[in-house]
């Protein structure tokens, strides 16, 4: 197991209700995790229990364990879980520290103390890895949204953690932005098996890349499972205040009325397939597509 | 990064330290002086190495600012400069305040000279050499913990981060009638607390996010790298050279009694 | 024919030291419409909607509100007409209290002040807070936090209400109920502009979107005719929203034009000769 949390709860400083309440999760070697819920359900938090920040840097009482990659994480310091853990948030802005694009992919590696012909081969390979060979030598401040998320992400991956935790780093992206960067963490996990816990409001673009989804509700785990199955079941997700996807939505109605597409659908090539499947039109007329995108859970 | 413009031009290759050798030098000869011939030329000299960093058009619109300073600066030092030959009396203030007075202009152009020379030599390093160049030196060679030259080029990096900031609260906070703009001083006044109140919690809140940013990616965690290096080329060499020369060549000259004038 | 309450007549806007931000905008927008304007990030939607209440003025053309030329009036008096809440709440919050944040702006109109608390009671009790009037607005979520914005952009009563992406950042639910406050005042009279990058918040919420293109208007009308043309979309990177997509494809098994998954339900249903068939794959 590459991340071991159990029985972890977390109460803020100062206040009555804890911010997770019992948490016990397993995530595999080379998952690729969705976490959500509404706000105030303890996604940050339980981030942040994974990758350090708590307990040392925000204070507050811990009970229950986190092991991510064989490492406790209040037994480690922040340093051993940065090259285990990569963390990328909401606000690319304030992550970033330099002016030019090569100069932030460094950072990091200097903190580590790495040599400066290690750092100019990962500098390389971690701008293919996320397909911005050709920002290098940009300034920073030139770039869009998108791309700056991206630098963000190939400067936390230059410190090759086998494991990253994402929060809501699509929040301020168009859907452009959203699609691409969402490509990326997908070839992440499939060519270079980054095991990613992503949390992210948005459920629609992000479900077709997920092997399980874990919901979150008030501190507690709800229910964890492949995406499929956990959108399957709508009364619980409109109690908890999760987004159901229109396509998912659809597969809900149809069912209600005793009709059957199969599997819920995550894409539209796969609602575009089971539909004309369903009303018996010809399948082979169905426009291409990622059919079959999302795992087969 | 607000204050450095891009470019190619002699000083802009220059190594950051050869640069910051020549302001301390300017520092340190305008201190050694105090007769506003020798500032002036001082000042002549800064104003030769902006132009040769192709700083011209910038030099020009920051002299708006800094004319605007040297002349209260100029003011205040006439008006309360009282020895001397009195030229003018202005105001009588008694005690022989408020007339101007040769050495009160000269120490006034003195002064002027001296805290221009001061400040243009700063924004032509700032201009001319990129940040990380900065630390790098300030890291590398001046034996400057990392810690405190990352707070400042942090510092400079965020400054037009927050200014965005600070304009997108004020069209905030007009959009709900609160008149910034007009002349009435105290309405001003009152009408900065809703303009400072969400700047601060804002930037409190980036400077925390921007941390824990940090943290997730080992900073200060022990022996740190660099990825660049700090060379000093042949051009450089020279030029400290040539500088250091002439601030001891000055330093003499001031010593022997010139460029001082008894005031 | 009635006037339109803004007129924005061949608008051009370059930021200080750049290119246009937008080019050539003809737009009218009449009393009571809500309506969304979308394009990709960079495409002038915050631009354009900075111009209706005076925040930007024009480069070039010119934007008339009621009869007022914005290049001739100060945001602060454009305030009383049009109401813009921005994206973050936190460039507004700067009181300890919700009541006291909703009673600035109409404090600041030179009311009576039984007049402004007449103001601030309605505004709280449109946006669903008059229970937490004393609260501290840094204490609550976000979503509670735009609803403060709201309402204190609310409180002063304008005619027009601009909102810069209220639900990005915000969990499902929180963005439903800012959608459906925003639907309501709509009902009740005001005319609503809001910019998004949801197309589901466009099909059920507006009814006329305007799709801007690099500074220009591609496309405006109903979301229904605009949905309807996805590869005029596709230059502006965006995609009408999955029911609708999903419609497009299944042409050529009858499906029409469909907006929601609810209507697309409606036309499978037709399409599967409305009886209740299970059938088994």
């Amino acid at each position: 197991m590459t991340i071991q949390i159990s029985n972890l709860s977390f109460t803020y400083p100062g206040r009555k209700q804890p911010a997770l309440k019992g948490i016990s999760l397993e995530v595999r070697k080379g998952e690729f995790l969705g976490v959500t819920g509404p706000t105030g359900a303890g996604k940050s938090t339980l981030l942040k229990c994974a990758n350090g920040i708590i307990p040392h840097f925000q204070e507050g009482r811990v009970d229950g364990e986190v092991l991510v990659n064989g490492l406790p994480v209040s037994g480690s310091t922040l340093a051993e879980l940065a090259r285990v853990v990569g963390s990328v948030f909401e606000d690319p802005e304030e992550q970033m520290v330099s002016s030019l694009v090569e100069e932030e992919l460094a950072f990091g590696m200097e903190n580590m103390g790495l040599s400066r012909a290690e750092m100019e081969e990962r500098i390389t390979s971690c701008l293919q890895m996320v397909g911005i060979e050709s920002l290098r030598y940009r300034k920073i401040e030139a770039l869009s949204g998108g791309q700056k998320q991206l630098v963000v992400l190939a400067a936390v991956m230059a410190m090759r953690p086998p494991v990253l935790l994402l929060d809501e780093p699509t929040s301020a992206l168009d859907p452009l932005g959203t699609e691409r960067f969402l490509s990326v963490l997908t070839r992440l996990n499939r060519e270079y098996g980054i095991t990613i816990v992503l949390v992210e409001q948005k459920m629609t673009p992000v479900v077709p890349h997920l092997d399980r989804l874990v919901v979150l509700d008030r501190g507690e785990l709800v229910v964890a499972g492949p995406p499929r199955q956990v959108l399957a079941d709508m009364k619980l997700m409109d109690k908890v205040g999760v987004e159901i996807p229109e396509l998912a939505l659809l597969y809900g109605l149809l069912q209600e009325r005793g009709f059957s597409l199969g599997d819920l659908p995550l894409t539209v090539p796969e609602a575009e397939f089971q539909l004309t499947r369903l009303l018996g039109g010809d399948i082979k007329k169905c426009q291409p597509g990622d059919v079959g995108a999302g795992r087969r859970n | 990064m607000s204050a450095y413009n891009r470019g190619e031009s002699f000083v802009h290759r220059l190594s950051p330290l050869t640069k910051m050798l020549w302001c301390a030098a300017v520092l340190a000869v305008g201190v050694a002086f105090n007769h506003p011939l020798y500032l002036g030329a001082v000042l002549g000299t800064v104003i030769c190495v902006a132009l040769l960093g192709k700083q011209g058009r910038e030099l020009a619109r920051s002299l708006s600012g800094l004319g605007v300073l040297s002349l209260i600066l100029f003011l205040i030092q006439i008006l309360f400069y009282h020895e001397g030959r009195v030229v003018l009396a202005l105001v009588p203030l008694g005690h022989g305040y408020g007339h101007v007075t040769t050495d009160g202009i000269l120490f006034g152009l003195a002064m002027v000279f001296r805290m221009n020379s001061i400040l243009l030599s700063v924004f032509v390093l700032l201009a001319t050499t990129q940040p990380r160049e900065i630390v790098l030196a300030l890291v590398e060679k001046l034996r400057v913990p990392y810690d405190y030259a990352f707070m400042f080029t942090t510092a400079l990096r965020f400054i037009p981060v927050l200014l965005a900031e600070a304009r997108v609260i004020l069209a905030a906070q007009e959009t709900r009638g609160c008149a910034v703009s007009g002349h009435n001083p105290l309405r001003k006044l009152k009408a900065y607390i809703p303009l400072a109140v969400p700047l601060v919690m804002i930037s409190l809140n980036k400077a925390e996010r921007l941390a824990i940013s940090l943290e997730t990616r080992a900073f200060g965690s022990g022996n740190r790298t660099s990825y660049y290096e700090c060379r000093l080329a042949a051009a450089d060499m020279l030029c400290m050279v040539i500088v250091v020369g002439v601030l001891l060549t000055s330093l003499t000259f001031s010593f022997l009694g010139y460029g001082r004038v008894n005031l | 024919m009635i006037e339109p309450l803004i007129r924005i007549e061949d608008l051009h806007y370059s930021y200080p030291g750049g290119d246009e931000a937008v080019s050539s905008i003809d737009l009218d927008i009449g009393r009571g419409e809500i309506i969304a304007i979308v394009g990709q990030n960079g495409a002038g939607k915050t631009t354009l909607a900075k111009h209706f209440n005076g925040l930007l003025k024009p480069t070039r053309g010119r934007v008339v509100v009621g009869n007022v030329d914005t290049r001739k009036a100060a945001v602060a008096a454009l305030a009383r007409k049009i109401g813009y809440v921005f994206q973050n709440p936190d460039h507004q919050i700067f009181l300890d209290t919700v009541a006291g944040e909703v009673r600035f702006g109409p404090s600041n109109l030179g009311l009576s002040p039984g007049e402004v608390q007449r103001r601030v009671d309605q505004a709280l009790e449109v946006v669903g807070l008059s229970t937490l009037l004393g609260a501290d607005p840094r204490s609550l979520s976000k979503g509670q936090r735009q609803r403060v914005a709201l309402a204190s952009v609310l409180s002063m009563e304008p005619e027009v209400l601009v909102l810069d992406e209220p639900t990005t950042g915000q969990d499902y639910r929180e963005g439903k109920e800012i959608m459906d406050f925003v639907r309501d005042l709509n009902r009740r009279g005001h005319t609503v502009v809001f910019i998004t990058h949801d197309m589901n918040l466009v099909a059920r919420y507006a009814d006329r979107v305007v799709v801007l293109c690099e500074g220009r208007v591609l496309m405006d009308g109903s979301p229904r005719e605009v949905f309807g043309h996805p590869e005029t979309l596709a230059k502006t990177h965006l995609v009408p929203p999955a029911a609708t997509a999903l419609a497009l494809r299944l042409r050529n098994l009858g499906f029409g034009h469909v907006l929601t998954i609810e209507e697309l339900m409606g036309e499978c249903i037709s399409l599967l000769g409305g009886d209740r068939k299970v059938v088994c794959l």
